[in-house]
């Protein structure tokens, strides 16, 4: 098939410095070195900024912006991972399309250059798409949700039914904008009067932030203070709200909810009883795990761990699914899209495991862009020593007497390379 | 078996998500039961104490670690503990408001009544405000985790009653770093909320001198790099070593907030020159301050020494006697510290 002679096309003439910008191999280059860059400082930054706000900042971004101490406003600086990434599957794509004839000779390449795409598309994927959670329970426990500590959300809770609770999620980016907050199926919506995203128990004459307080349930006064969001690893934001539970037939009441609470409220509204509290948001599954037994081996006469191991019961009946299996470090349990992997332990009580539960819609890509890669550089690296076999064989054939290049044009090529 | 159960895994994150999950069993952190209010027993409580005759245990709710009722016909009292991290107010504030509480004016910071009282093996501040009809008597104990009100408050007649009950009731406070006990474990898959002081503690792994004879070393509470006890049950003494970022509100600010947990006057920075000396072998500014209670029977010794933008705590409180003994042993100690970097 002919190629489209965009050469000869008026339109297409006038964008040609355009195409040849995006199709341009100093284009790769620079955005490769600009990647590389991008990653040391991004690297850097995770000292100051903690793991996850580095990644929001230099690599799930178009831009990393720079914001002078006190301002209102950013500029940015430099180019963030999701525009170099996308710069370079343009890149790519286009160079691809302009240079490449699709023949048989050029199989190879095309099978390399489509693996590269498809992995920068997987992780594309991977970054929109991918949910990482935890499941944290002790020997004999059963669950079947796990917890993403990033997030949180008010839950309010209807327990009347003797074998269901039914839940209604109210996550904290909605907190976070405020306003009123219908909540289908209950009697009442809440309106968010103060939301903050870290905070610490207060008295009513603690200094510093902002505060808010609320009467629980039980009659206690109870006062939270605003706190800097915290971005280090080992640390957490731990959220306040307060919000205004409002009803067509009860008075409105005022409660807050944190993860500084230990349980949940009950909340009386229109003759019914709900609970309510903030918690980690749960991920809920349609089959259980049940922990058997965790081993925490190590290495002998040290302290050094050699094994961790989660022997779990597996119940999905939906899947006709009842077994046992052994989560080992890099032995994941893979079922039913989800992915868990040992992850860690409680160091004060040995009978605790917690397992990572990732899912990945994307996690095949990066396989299948090896594959193809692999595959491509074997067909590129086997046609030309085939190729190059043919020619020696051809020249092993060729007549001793035949005629041999002149030594002038010799001279003539290397003047004209000079 | 998990009917109606939704699969929502990772979907739409920023909506109101209602769904019907199957109730968890008992060994669930949360919504197990019917009175949530009590979910909070599951933990077992940071402190232990002996409950008075005739006093009535309550389940603790969301912010009282302890919560008890003291009843006399149809007059009651309630007794609570409460912990609150972080600053939780001038001493002048917390009296005025439980003044008001009682129906009690405002009073200046010069009329303040308090007396020391030992609070398990600590020594707290007590405050006894009477109204016409009710009565609050208040201990205050600062502790590195958090400062600690031990409140009785209700009907006059009661807490009056009661009050001896429960200075007794205070001398029985035992924390859980007390007892060696491991801390109360969280329940939650979530980790354990950090408050943003709490993760600029420093590693517990530093060990800046060499132990002295007799000392033991005990579990570390929050924040405190290492702490030690020295004495018997009658006289323990406790020492503790910490370290925190700058220089911690200036050594004034915590020489008054030391002799405040003693039920010392505050002083000025004129008297600070007296109190504060330099310690032998270290630089000028490490300083030694040592403070007696108004009865004489407890006795605190703090070094304090500015290193690398950091300030080192080494803090020794307890029986005076203990303490008068165990001083030179603290100094050594102090002395044959070797610092990061060094």
């Amino acid at each position: 098939m002919a190629r489209p002679e965009w050469r000869a096309l008026p339109t297409l003439k006038m964008i040609k410095p355009v195409i040849n910008f995006f199709c341009s191999l100093r284009l790769t280059v620079a955005l490769l070195g600009l990647a590389l860059i991008l990653v040391f400082i991004g690297t850097l930054a995770q000292v100051k900024l903690g793991l996850y706000a580095a990644q929001e900042e230099y690599f799930r971004s178009l831009f990393v912006f720079w914001q002078p101490n006190g301002a209102s406003w950013k500029i940015p600086i430099f180019p963030g991972g999701w525009l170099l990434g996308g710069l370079l599957l343009v890149n790519l794509i286009s160079a691809h399309i302009k240079r490449f004839n699709i023949s048989k000779k050029k199989i190879g390449i095309f099978l390399i250059h489509g693996g590269l795409i498809f992995l920068l598309l997987g992780q594309f994927f991977t970054e929109v798409f991918q949910v990482e959670s935890n499941i944290r329970f002790e020997e004999g426990e059963t669950r079947n949700y796990s917890e993403d500590t990033s997030r949180t959300e008010v839950v309010f809770v209807d327990a009347s039914d003797p074998e269901n609770d039914k839940v209604v999620a109210v996550p904290e980016a909605l907190l976070a904008r405020g306003g009123e907050i219908p909540l289908p199926g209950l009697p009442f919506s809440i309106r968010v009067k103060d939301y903050f995203p870290n905070s610490q128990a207060a008295g009513p004459m603690s200094e510093g932030g902002k505060k808010i307080n609320a009467t629980t349930p039980t009659g206690e006064k109870i006062w939270f203070s605003q706190m800097p969001m915290v971005a280090a690893m080992d640390s957490r934001n731990v959220p306040a709200v307060l919000v205004e539970i409002v009803s067509d037939k009860s008075p409105a009441v005022e409660r807050i909810a944190s993860l500084w609470l230990n349980g949940p409220q009950r909340i009386e509204m229109d003759g019914r009883s709900f609970q309510m509290s903030l918690r980690s948001t749960r991920y809920y599954t349609p089959y259980t795990l049940t922990l058997l037994d965790f081993r925490h081996d190590l290495y002998q006469g040290t302290s050094k761990p050699k094994n961790f191991s989660s022997k779990v019961h597996l119940s999905d009946p939906k899947h006709g699914e009842d077994r046992e299996v052994l989560i080992r470090m890099n032995e994941p349990l893979r079922h039913a899209g989800l992915t868990y992997f040992q992850a860690s332990f409680d160091p004060n009580n040995d009978k605790v495991t917690i397992l990572q539960v990732v899912r990945n819609p994307a996690a095949l890509t990066p396989y299948i862009s090896c594959t193809l890669i692999g595959l491509g550089l074997l067909v590129q690296f086997l046609s030309h020593l085939v190729g190059f076999g043919r020619r020696e064989k051809k020249k092993a054939t060729i007549p001793v007497s035949a005629p041999v290049r002149k030594p002038v044009a010799r001279r003539t090529e290397e003047k004209e390379v000079a | 078996m998990i009917s109606g159960t939704l699969f929502l895994f990772g979907c739409g994150k920023d909506e109101v998500k209602v769904y019907s999950v199957p109730k968890e069993k008992a060994s669930a952190p949360q919504m197990a039961g019917a009175h949530p209010e009590a979910l909070a027993s599951q933990d077992s409580p940071p402190v232990h104490w002996t409950t008075p005759p005739g006093w009535k245990e309550l389940a603790p709710t969301s912010i009282r670690v302890g919560n008890l009722l003291v009843t006399k016909g149809d007059k009651k009292a309630e007794v609570s503990i409460i912990p609150l991290p972080g600053n939780v107010g001038t001493e002048l504030e917390n009296v005025n408001r439980w003044r008001g509480e009682v129906g009690l004016g405002e009073i200046p910071e010069g009329e303040i009544s308090r007396q020391a009282v030992p609070v398990g093996v600590e020594a707290g501040r007590l405050y006894d405000l009477s109204g016409s009809v009710t009565q609050t008597v208040v201990a205050i104990l600062e502790r590195p985790d958090a400062t600690w009100f031990f409140k009785m408050r209700g009907d006059k007649e009661v807490v009056t009653e009661a009050k001896p009950a429960f200075v007794e009731f205070l001398k029985s406070i035992k924390f859980h770093d007390d007892d060696h006990a491991e801390p109360a474990r969280q329940t939650s898959t979530a980790p354990v909320p950090v408050s943003p002081t709490v993760a600029e503690a420093p590693p517990a792994n530093d060990a800046p001198g060499e132990v002295p004879a007799g000392w033991k070393e005990t579990p570390p509470p929050a924040m405190v790099l290492k702490s030690f006890s020295v004495g018997g049950a009658a006289n323990e003494t406790k020492i503790t070593v910490t370290r925190f970022p700058g220089d911690v509100g200036g050594l004034l600010a915590n020489v008054n907030r030391w002799r405040g947990q003693l039920s010392l006057e505050r002083i000025q920075a004129a008297d600070l020159a007296k109190l504060a000396v330099p310690i032998d072998g270290l630089d000028e500014k490490a300083t030694l301050v040592d403070i007696k209670s108004a009865d004489g029977k407890t006795r605190m010794i703090v070094a304090t020494i500015p290193r690398d933008g950091q300030t080192w705590f080494y803090k020794m409180m307890g029986d005076e006697a203990t303490v008068a003994r165990e001083k030179a042993a603290l100094i050594k100690f102090v002395q044959s510290a070797r610092y990061p970097n060094e």
